[in-house]
C-alpha cells in the first residue's frame, strides 16, 4: 500500500534520529561509564590498602607489601587513578589474578551468553508484559481485566532468586522437564529466563495498560471509529501503535535492572554469562576481572538505551523533528 | 417533479432522540430534521446535550453513554438502537464526521497518505485510492498534495490538518457531514475559510450538514435552519434568520445578548481620561526570536520584529493577532516570563533589567497575569482559600490569619463567588468559576497593570460575558491597567479602548478600537474584522 500510496517525493534515506542527538546521547553514555568504573575504582581504596582484599587472611606482612608494590598499590591515588584510565583506553588491563591474563577477553568470551539469556527474558517479558497490560486494559470479563495483572504484580514482590529456586524446585527438580543447573542451549536457557523475565512482567504491563488506556480517551480514535475500520486495524495500528513509545522507554530502563538481575539469576541457575563470571571475581578477590566486568556491563546498558532511544523514535515520528 | 423530490430529500430524521448514563437521562427527546443541500445548526452551550447527540448520530458514543430511545433515520433507513454490523456499516457509508480539535483527531504516528487510504471504502484498490486521495485534497483545496501526504500531522498546521479531516469525511461519499465545533480550536481568518469550504462542499455535493457549535454567530452565518439546544431539550427551532431575529424562549433570547458583538459597552472610567498622561509600561523596539529545528534543518523564527508600544496609567489595549503573531511572546517578556533579544521594558518609567532587587518585587506584585485556561492554569491539589492565600501572605508579610482570611473573602466577594467555595478544589468548580478564582489570584496581590492572555475564549457564552463585565467592573473599581490579548474582535471591542493589530512580530495597525474596526487602514486588519462571525447577526 505504502509503495503506490507513497508521494513522489525524493525518497532519501533519512536516519530515524538525527546524529547529533546519537552523538550525543553516546558521549552521555561514556560519562555513565567512566561514572561507573570510577565508583568502582574509588570504592576499592575506601577499605584500605587493596592488596589486603587480595590476599589469603593469614598472608605474612612482606607478602602484602610485595603485592602492594607489584601492583603499583603504594603509588599517589591520582596517580594509580590516571594509571588506571590509561588501562581502560588502551584495553591493556593488568593481568587477572585468577587467569593470568586480559581479563578483556574473558569478560567479553561470556557476553554472548549472558545476551542470549538477556535477549531472551527481555523478548519473555515484554510479550507476557504486553498481553497482561492489554488485557488489563480493554477484556470485558473483570476477571482477565485484574487477574494476571494481580498476579504479576504478586511475583514482583518476591525476589528474582527465590523465585528462581521455586522454579528449579517445581520445573527441573519435581517434573524435571528442564535442567536444574548449569544446563547449556535450549532447554537450560528456559528457566533462568523466565525468572529474569518474571522481574519486570509487572511493570511493562502496567505502563503498558496506562498507556493503552491514555490512548483509548484520545480524540483520533473517534476518528479511527468513524472510519469503520474494522476492529482488528483499529486496535493495532491506532490504538496499540501509539501506546508502544511510552512503553519502550520504560522496556529500556527495565533491561537495566535486568543485567543486574542476571548477575543473581546466572549465578542460581549457573549460567556461564557476565554475572556469573563476576560474581566468581568477586569471591576470588580477582580486583582486575571485577572493574572489566563493571566496564562491560556498564557499557551494555549504555548501547541498549541508544537502541530504545532510537527504536523510540522509530515508533514516535514526533521525537523525529 | 423529480427536482422538487431531490430538493426535499430527507438525509437524517432524528424522532424523540434519548441519550442516557446508566439510569441518568441526559437528552430527552430530541427531534432534527436534515435535508439534502441544506444547513442546520445545533447550538447550546456546554453540557447542553448537542454534541452528545451529535455522536448518537454517528454512533460514536463512549462506551457508557447509550441511546435509550427515538429513532434515527439515515437517508431513508431507519437505524437499529443497538449497533450491530448493518448499522454501522450504513453509517460508516452515509456520515461523514468532523471534530473539534483537528491536529489531535489524526492520528500522531501515521502519515497522511495512509490515514486516508484508511477513510476509503473498505477494499478500494490501490491505483485508485492514489487518485481518490489527490481529488479529494483537491476538493478541501490542499494544494500541496505530495508534501501533504508525506506529512505527520504535526507537521501541518491546524487549518490544514482540518482540511485532512475533512477530506477523510468526504471519503465515503457521504449524504451527511456532522461538523462538531468544526473551528473552534482555529483562528479567526482560518475559521471562516473552513466554514466557507463546507459551505461550498454542501452545494457543490448536496450534503445535509449537521453544524454544531456554541457560537452563535457562526450559526448565523453558515445555517438554513436552527434548533438551539438547552439541558438535553431542544427549547426552540425553525429557520435560522427568524429565530435569531425574533427569539420566542428565553433562553435563546439569554444566548444572543450574550454575544460578544451585543454586549452593552460600559463607558471607561472617568479616571482613565486624566491618568493616561502617565505611560505604565513602555516597550521600545522589542525583538525576540526563536531558533526552530525543522525538517530543513534549523531556522529561525522571528516572534517580535521591533515592537513599540505604550500603555498609559488606567487604559485598557486589546492585543489581536493570529497564533504565530507574536502576541504570546509580547506578554511573557512584559510580564518577565521570557527575555527579549534586544529593546527595553520599562515600567513605571524603570527599565526591567536596572531595577534594584526592592523594585523587582514591587514590579512582580504590579504586574499580574490571567491565563487562557482556567482548568490547567490552578493546582488541582489546592482549595480556593490556599491559591488566594499564597500571594497574600508572599505579599504583605505578617499579616495575621484572621485578617488573611478576611482579605479572602473580600477577594471572592469581588470575583462575585460564594465565601463557601474557599473550601472548593478546582474539579468543584465549573470552568467560569475557576477563571474568576484565577482573576481573584491575581487580584491579591493588588496589581496596577493585569495582563489578560484569551481570558475568555475557553469559556461558553453566557460565562464569558459575564467575566468580561467583571473585568470591566474591575477597572473601573481597581483603576487597573489591562493588556488583552485576544483573537475575537468583538471581545475586545467590549473591554478595550485601543486595539493593537499585531502580524509576524509587527505592529501593523492601532489606534481607538472603534475606529480600527470600523475603518481598518490595513488589509490584514480588514480580514481580520471580515472574519468576524455573526455578520448576519
Amino acid at each position: 500500500m505504502a509503495s503506490v500510496l507513497s508521494p513522489p517525493l525524493p525518497r532519501t534515506f533519512r536516519l530515524p534520529v538525527s546524529g547529533r542527538y546519537l552523538g550525543g546521547r553516546l558521549l552521555t553514555g561514556l560519562v555513565a561509564v567512566w561514572g561507573a568504573i570510577t565508583l568502582v575504582f574509588f570504592a576499592l581504596y575506601s577499605t584500605g590498602n587493596p592488596a589486603l582484599l587480595l590476599v589469603p587472611p593469614d598472608a605474612p606482612p612482606d607478602e602484602v607489601e610485595r603485592l602492594t608494590r607489584v601492583l603499583g598499590f603504594d603509588r599517589p591515588i591520582p596517580e594509580q587513578y590516571v594509571t588506571f584510565l590509561g588501562t581502560v583506553l588502551t584495553g591493556r588491563f593488568p593481568d587477572s589474578i585468577r587467569y593470568g591474563e586480559n581479563p578483556l577477553p574473558i569478560a567479553l568470551e561470556k557476553v554472548p551468553a549472558s545476551l542470549a539469556l538477556g535477549a531472551t527474558g527481555l523478548l519473555i517479558g515484554t510479550l507476557l508484559g504486553g498481553l497482561i497490560g492489554y488485557w488489563s486494559a480493554t477484556a470485558r470479563s473483570s476477571w482477565l481485566r485484574r487477574g494476571p495483572l494481580g498476579v504479576a504484580v504478586a511475583f514482583e514482590s518476591v525476589p528474582t532468586f527465590f523465585i528462581g529456586i521455586l522454579l528449579v524446585l517445581v520445573f527441573a527438580v519435581n517434573l524435571g522437564w528442564f535442567p536444574a543447573t548449569n544446563g547449556r542451549g535450549l532447554p537450560g536457557l528456559v528457566l533462568p529466563a523466565v525468572t529474569l523475565a518474571l522481574a519486570f512482567i509487572p511493570a511493562i504491563a502496567r505502563v503498558f495498560r496506562t498507556a493503552l488506556l491514555d490512548v483509548l480517551q484520545a480524540e483520533h480514535i473517534r476518528t479511527a471509529r468513524a472510519k469503520g475500520l474494522p476492529h482488528h486495524l483499529l486496535v493495532r495500528r491506532h490504538v496499540v501503535a501509539n501506546a508502544l513509545g511510552t512503553t519502550l522507554n520504560v522496556v529500556g530502563i527495565q533491561a537495566g535492572v535486568m543485567l543486574g538481575g542476571a548477575v543473581v539469576t546466572e549465578s542460581v541457575f549457573g549460567w556461564p554469562g557476565i554475572g556469573q563470571l563476576s560474581i566468581n571475581a568477586v569471591q576470588n578477590r580477582d580486583y582486575p576481572l571485577v572493574i572489566v566486568c563493571v566496564l562491560v556491563i556498564a557499557a551494555g546498558f549504555v548501547l541498549i538505551n541508544l537502541l530504545v532511544d532510537v527504536l523510540a523514535a522509530l515508533v514516535e515520528p514526533r521525537l523525529r523533528s | 417533479m423529480t427536482v422538487v423530490a431531490t430538493r426535499t430529500e430527507t438525509v437524517l430524521d432524528v424522532r424523540d432522540l434519548r441519550i442516557g448514563l446508566a439510569d441518568t437521562p441526559i437528552v430527552h427527546g430530541v427531534d432534527i430534521r436534515v435535508p439534502a443541500g441544506k444547513s442546520v445548526g445545533l447550538v447550546g452551550e456546554s453540557g447542553s446535550g448537542k454534541t452528545l447527540t451529535a455522536l448518537a448520530i454517528a454512533g460514536l458514543l463512549p462506551p457508557a453513554i447509550t441511546i435509550t430511545g427515538g429513532t434515527v433515520t439515515l437517508a431513508g433507513k431507519q437505524l437499529s438502537a443497538v449497533a450491530d454490523r448493518h448499522t454501522t456499516e450504513h453509517r460508516v457509508a452515509t456520515i461523514g464526521v468532523v471534530f473539534q480539535n483537528p491536529t489531535p483527531s489524526l492520528n500522531p504516528r501515521m502519515r497522511i497518505s495512509k490515514q486516508l487510504h484508511e477513510a476509503l471504502p473498505q477494499g478500494t484498490g490501490r491505483r485508485e485510492a492514489a487518485a481518490r486521495i489527490a481529488e479529494l485534497l483537491g476538493l478541501v483545496g490542499i494544494t500541496d498534495i505530495p508534501k501533504t501526504l508525506h506529512a505527520f500531522p504535526h507537521e501541518l498546521s491546524g487549518g490544514l490538518n482540518q482540511r485532512v479531516v475533512i477530506a477523510m469525511a468526504l471519503a465515503r461519499d457521504p449524504k451527511l457531514l456532522i461538523a462538531d465545533e468544526p473551528t473552534t480550536a482555529l483562528d479567526v481568518s482560518v475559521q471562516a475559510q473552513v466554514l466557507d469550504l463546507v459551505d461550498s462542499l454542501r452545494e457543490r455535493l448536496g450534503l445535509g450538514v449537521l453544524l454544531v457549535s456554541h457560537d452563535i454567530g457562526i450559526i448565523a452565518d453558515r445555517t438554513d435552519e436552527v434548533h438551539v439546544m438547552s439541558e438535553g431539550r431542544i427549547v426552540e427551532s425553525g429557520p435560522t434568520a427568524d429565530v435569531l431575529r425574533a427569539p420566542r424562549h428565553a433562553y435563546t433570547r439569554q444566548l444572543l445578548s450574550a454575544t460578544p458583538s451585543r454586549l452593552a459597552r460600559v463607558a471607561p472610567p472617568a479616571k482613565a481620561a486624566e491618568a493616561a498622561q502617565t505611560p505604565q509600561l513602555t516597550l521600545r523596539d522589542l525583538r525576540r526570536s526563536f531558533s526552530v529545528r525543522g525538517r530543513e534543518g534549523r531556522t529561525k523564527h522571528v516572534a517580535l520584529d521591533g515592537v513599540d508600544l505604550t500603555l498609559h496609567r488606567g487604559q485598557a489595549i486589546g492585543l489581536v493577532g493570529e497564533s504565530g503573531s507574536g502576541k504570546t511572546t509580547l506578554a511573557r517578556i512584559v510580564v518577565g516570563l521570557e527575555r527579549a533579544d534586544s529593546g527595553e521594558v520599562r515600567h513605571d518609567g524603570l527599565e526591567l533589567s536596572k531595577q534594584t532587587r526592592e523594585q523587582r518585587r514591587q514590579w512582580r506584585r504590579d504586574v499580574q497575569y490571567i491565563f487562557q485556561d482556567p482548568y490547567s492554569s490552578l493546582d488541582p491539589r489546592l482549595s480556593v482559600a490556599q491559591t488566594l492565600r499564597e500571594p497574600l501572605e508572599l505579599n504583605h508579610r505578617g499579616l495575621s490569619r484572621a485578617e488573611v482570611s478576611r482579605r479572602i473573602d473580600a477577594l471572592l466577594d469581588e470575583v462575585e463567588l460564594p465565601r463557601d467555595f474557599r473550601h472548593r478544589h478546582p474539579s468543584e468548580l465549573s470552568g467560569g468559576q475557576r477563571q474568576r478564582v484565577g482573576i481573584a489570584r491575581a487580584l491579591a496581590s493588588e496589581p496596577t497593570l493585569v495582563i489578560a492572555d484569551e481570558p475568555v475564549s475557553a469559556l461558553d457564552l453566557s460565562v464569558q460575558a459575564r467575566i468580561l463585565r467583571l473585568l470591566a467592573r474591575l477597572r473601573a473599581e481597581r483603576d487597573l491597567t489591562y493588556l488583552f490579548i485576544s483573537h475575537d474582535l468583538a471581545v475586545v471591542r467590549y473591554l478595550c479602548d485601543d486595539v493593537v493589530v499585531l502580524r509576524d512580530g509587527r505592529i501593523v495597525e492601532q489606534g481607538r478600537t472603534d475606529d480600527v474596526l470600523r475603518n481598518p487602514r490595513d488589509p490584514y486588519t480588514q480580514t481580520l474584522v471580515d472574519a468576524i462571525p455573526g455578520g448576519s447577526l
